[in-house]
């Protein structure tokens, strides 16, 4: 080397192979209550292994069958309230647009069981929507509570928000064609056909097999409707016949289904996944005052359908603050449990997304093959199969000490919604250009420092808002809760779960307030923190 | 004798493409090594290969003290040269202002405060960037943030310099400026620089050294003016500014083709089939009425013409000092005998 005065500086850069491979090790070792659970359903249950006892005879096909029917429907239902709401909000100003389709992911972030409490009680005989009804016919009016249709549209309410996100971003890449149209003066009927409902079928597709999977592996509202799927055999299964390996069985078919349909959405939602990373197109001409009154009016008809009808009804059941305080004060315990296992699942969730997308985009760009996309199994899978693989891998004597603890259901809850936060960041910085890195190595700044002064504060706003939902969709978590949950005190989803059955509907109606007045804050933290990347990946860009 | 950065039969593949193929090159210390060539040559990828940010599918670099035998010479451990590089994008962290950037990058060093806070002044001042110190890149030019990327590469005192595209992305007046910035920072440090560039303009003005990539391997290697001058095919001479090809048989101080005068001024004792790579500046264009050459098209570049001439099927760029009208007939010869 030559020597120069220059010389005499000495700028450390070493590289950090290491932080791939840890990631890859991660990624492994999250699939490991999964393999559990699988290892788990391959031992005998009594006289006969769970398979031939489940999927030998009628039942687990019927279970299967039930179950899929169930979330076909739900899945149609949440995708033409999907497309009427992005239609219509397709007529309103942008920021009015990103608004609904915000306040249509909402019922995501609220525990099932809140939905199912406030449609049961809707349309209960004596609740306001059946007493509404009698008041109008001067009759009285039975609702059909308890069938697979109402089942399906509650779950279709709850779940359709994704619908609207995969939706809302193939309109717009609908709008980008618009000013062609325009310009080569398209016949309507062709561009109908060819810029319009060719290009939207892929989108519809994958829109529909997301939220057909979220569906399925929901119990919780279709047993609050008494139709029961595989979900509810599972627990009565493990819970009341004790038989771990009958039930994860069960689950685990369910499992290659889901991540068949992961892996359809992916690939089939190819385009508009890639479409995610163009820049914002080019909006058609806006319509005029009463096509914007018109999809203000469908718009917030949706979204009063999934938002306020539930809400009203609970807070008429409800009746006074005072229940309200009530029921909050009976459940402090559970609250203030729910707060810490979510905040620690949060934490672990961005830690470990972060990690794994770094590494999933890394890869990405070289075009090599990486263990991570395989994380999102945990996310397609049954939660009751997770969670027996926890409590299996927590019942090994290497791991006595966490045993009977809180650790195993926070782990679980990390490991079911990481997937959520490493899709997320993965979307963002897969895009990202890689040459400010690039040049902090080049210009030897040391890995403690690049992660310092480069990484973190590119990517801390990105980084806060996925351990955020990764802890809001923990705190709503109800299936592997209702397994995973440590003797003594419950989390409020579990406990609103539990009041549903004993409990009067006011009581249980003031706590389902509570859980909503509880979560408000942080999803405003976390659409705060979503705007702000946004703008300042539109900054960037 | 002065250290070179050596590649010795560097490939590289991507995603089952390759990219880079057999690439031998040096680079010297102390000199400016313009990598040229098309988009999508292989440019790019060469530098980041030389700044140790890609691994080389095969072949290495090396440290090599001595050109004859540079397979025997140590490999180029990245990791322990200062190394300044600038990105075709100016790759600035968004978040830090323009005096943390250099700071940032002497914080390893074994500067002090003062030193430290000192080179990071005369750097500022040098590169006119003194009175935005506590600005951000957000809120700044495109050429204000192009010398800051240069500046960051300049401020650790590196003893190479791997330059990509540094003015990519600037046009105009700032182009100019920035250029001026780059050229003088260039001839002040003693590094060894490498620069990847596909302007011509700007390969001809700064280089020591040429390295014509094309389509991922290296065409031609040699000084500015050897390779200017003798290129070893029409691509490779393209690479560094307009070229043309005429062919046809050498006789008398003529070349001609199926009998027709094309060219005149060749030196007399060429003769035989012949093949020229000509630049427009090698040839001038003599209007005559009974002239085989045909003017197609008349181009303003610069305060001079270049004139698309067609002659017996052959066409040619010629630079001439008057515009000349489309369908003018005339001779074309060599202005320096060859």
């Amino acid at each position: 080397m030559r020597t120069t005065a220059a010389q005499s500086i000495a700028l450390p850069r070493t590289r950090v192979p290491l932080a791939g491979w840890a990631a890859e090790g991660v990624a492994l070792l999250a699939l490991l209550p999964l393999a559990t659970a699988l290892a788990c359903s391959l031992a005998a249950s009594g006289a006969e292994s769970g398979y031939a006892a489940w999927w030998g005879t009628p039942r687990g096909w019927l279970a299967l069958a039930r179950t899929a029917y169930l979330a076909a429907m739900a899945a149609t239902c949440a995708t033409v309230l999907a497309w009427t709401l992005v239609a219509a909000a397709a007529r309103l100003p942008r920021r009015w647009a990103d608004a609904s389709a915000y306040l249509a992911c909402l019922p995501l972030l609220v525990p099932s069981s809140l939905m199912a409490t406030a449609w049961t009680v809707a349309l209960g005989r004596e609740g306001p929507l059946a007493q509404g009804l009698a008041a109008l016919v001067g009759g009285e009016v039975r609702l059909p509570v308890d069938s697979f249709g109402t089942a399906a549209v509650v779950m279709a309410l709850r779940y359709f928000g994704l619908a609207v996100l995969v939706l809302t971003y193939a309109w717009r890449r609908l709008e980008a064609d618009w000013p062609a149209r325009q310009v080569f003066r398209i016949p309507r009927g062709a561009a109908l056909v060819h810029l319009v409902v060719r290009p939207a079928i892929r989108p519809t597709a994958a829109a529909w097999l997301l939220v057909a999977l979220f569906a399925m592996n929901d119990h919780i509202i279709p047993g609050m409707f008494l139709i029961s799927t595989y979900g509810t055999q599972v627990l009565i299964q493990y819970s009341a016949l004790l038989d771990p390996s009958g039930a994860a069985a069960l689950a685990a078919p369910m499992a290659a289904v889901g991540a068949a349909a992961v892996a359809v959405v992916l690939w089939e939602g190819k385009r508009t996944w890639a479409d995610l990373d163009r820049p914002a197109p080019a909006r058609r001409p806006p319509p005029g005052r009463w096509g914007r009154v018109l999809g203000a009016g469908v718009a917030a008809g949706v979204l009063a359908l999934a938002l306020a009808v539930p809400v009203g009804v609970l807070a008429h059941k409800a009746g006074s603050w005072q229940a309200m305080g009530e029921a909050l004060l009976s459940a402090r315990r559970q609250a203030w449990q729910t707060l810490v296992l979510a905040s620690a699942a949060g934490a672990l969730c961005m830690a470990g997304a972060g990690l794994l997308a770094a590494r999933w985009a890394g890869a990405w760009r070289r075009g090599a093959p990486t263990a991570v996309p395989l994380v999102l199994l945990n996310l397609t899978v049954p939660p009751s199969l997770l969670a027996i693989g926890m409590i299996r891998l927590a019942q090994t004597p290497a791991l006595a000490a966490v045993r009977d603890t809180a650790w195993p259901l926070v782990v679980g809850y990390a490991l079911r919604f990481m997937p959520v936060a490493t899709l997320a960041l993965y979307a963002l910085w897969r895009r990202e250009a890689v040459e400010p890195l690039a040049a902090a190595r080049v210009h030897g700044l040391s890995p403690w420092r690049t992660m310092r002064h480069v990484l973190w504060p590119r990517h801390r706003l990105t980084l806060v808002a996925a351990g955020l939902l990764g802890a809001l969709l923990a705190a709503t978590e109800l299936e592997m809760s209702v397994l995973l949950v440590p003797p003594g005190a419950g989390t409020l989803g579990v406990r609103l779960y539990t009041l549903i059955h004993t409990a009067p509907e006011s009581m249980t109606s003031a706590l389902a307030l509570d859980i909503l007045l509880l979560a408000g804050p942080a999803i405003i933290l976390l659409g705060w923190l979503l705007s702000l990347v946004r703008r300042k990946t539109a900054e960037d860009g | 004798m002065s250290n070179a950065l050596t590649c010795l039969d560097v490939g590289f593949a991507y995603g089952g493409r390759s990219v880079l193929r057999g690439v031998r090159m040096a680079a010297a210390a102390g000199r400016v090594t313009v990598l040229v060539g098309p988009s999508g040559t292989g440019k790019t990828t060469l530098l980041w290969i030389l700044a140790g940010l890609l691994r080389p599918t095969t072949g290495r670099v090396v440290l090599a003290a001595d050109a004859t035998s540079p397979d025997a010479a140590p490999p180029f451990e990245s990791g322990r040269a200062r190394i300044g590089m600038v990105f075709q994008t100016p790759a600035l962290w968004d978040h830090l202002t323009v005096r943390r950037h250099l700071d940032l990058v002497l914080a390893g060093s074994n500067l002090g405060q003062t030193e430290r806070r000192r080179r990071v002044d005369r750097l500022l001042d040098q590169m006119g960037l003194a009175s935005l110190a506590e600005r951000r890149p957000g809120r700044m030019s495109g050429g204000e943030r192009q010398r800051l990327a240069i500046a960051r590469a300049l401020v650790g005192g590196p003893e190479w310099l791997l330059l990509d595209e540094p003015l990519a992305h600037l046009d105009g007046p700032t182009r100019a400026d920035v250029f001026d910035l780059l050229r003088g920072a260039l001839a002040e440090t003693r590094a060894g620089v490498v620069l990847a560039t596909h302007n011509t303009d700007e390969a001809v003005r700064l280089a020591d050294d040429v390295v014509v990539l094309l389509d991922g391997s290296v065409a031609q290697v040699g000084q500015t003016e050897q390779v200017y001058r003798r290129p070893v095919s029409l691509a490779a001479a393209r690479a560094l500014g307009p070229a043309s090809e005429i062919s046809g048989e050498a006789r008398g101080g003529v070349l001609a083709r199926d009998g027709t005068v094309i060219l005149k001024g060749l030196a007399p004792e060429r003769s035989g089939p012949q093949r020229l790579i000509l630049r427009p500046e090698d040839l001038e264009f003599r209007p005559d009425p009974a002239g085989a050459a045909r003017v197609a098209r008349c181009e303003r570049v610069g305060g001079a013409y270049h004139l698309g001439v067609e002659v017996a099927g052959a066409s040619v760029w010629v630079r001439h000092a008057e515009g000349c009208p489309v369908g003018t007939t005339g001779h074309l010869a060599l202005v320096r005998r060859g």
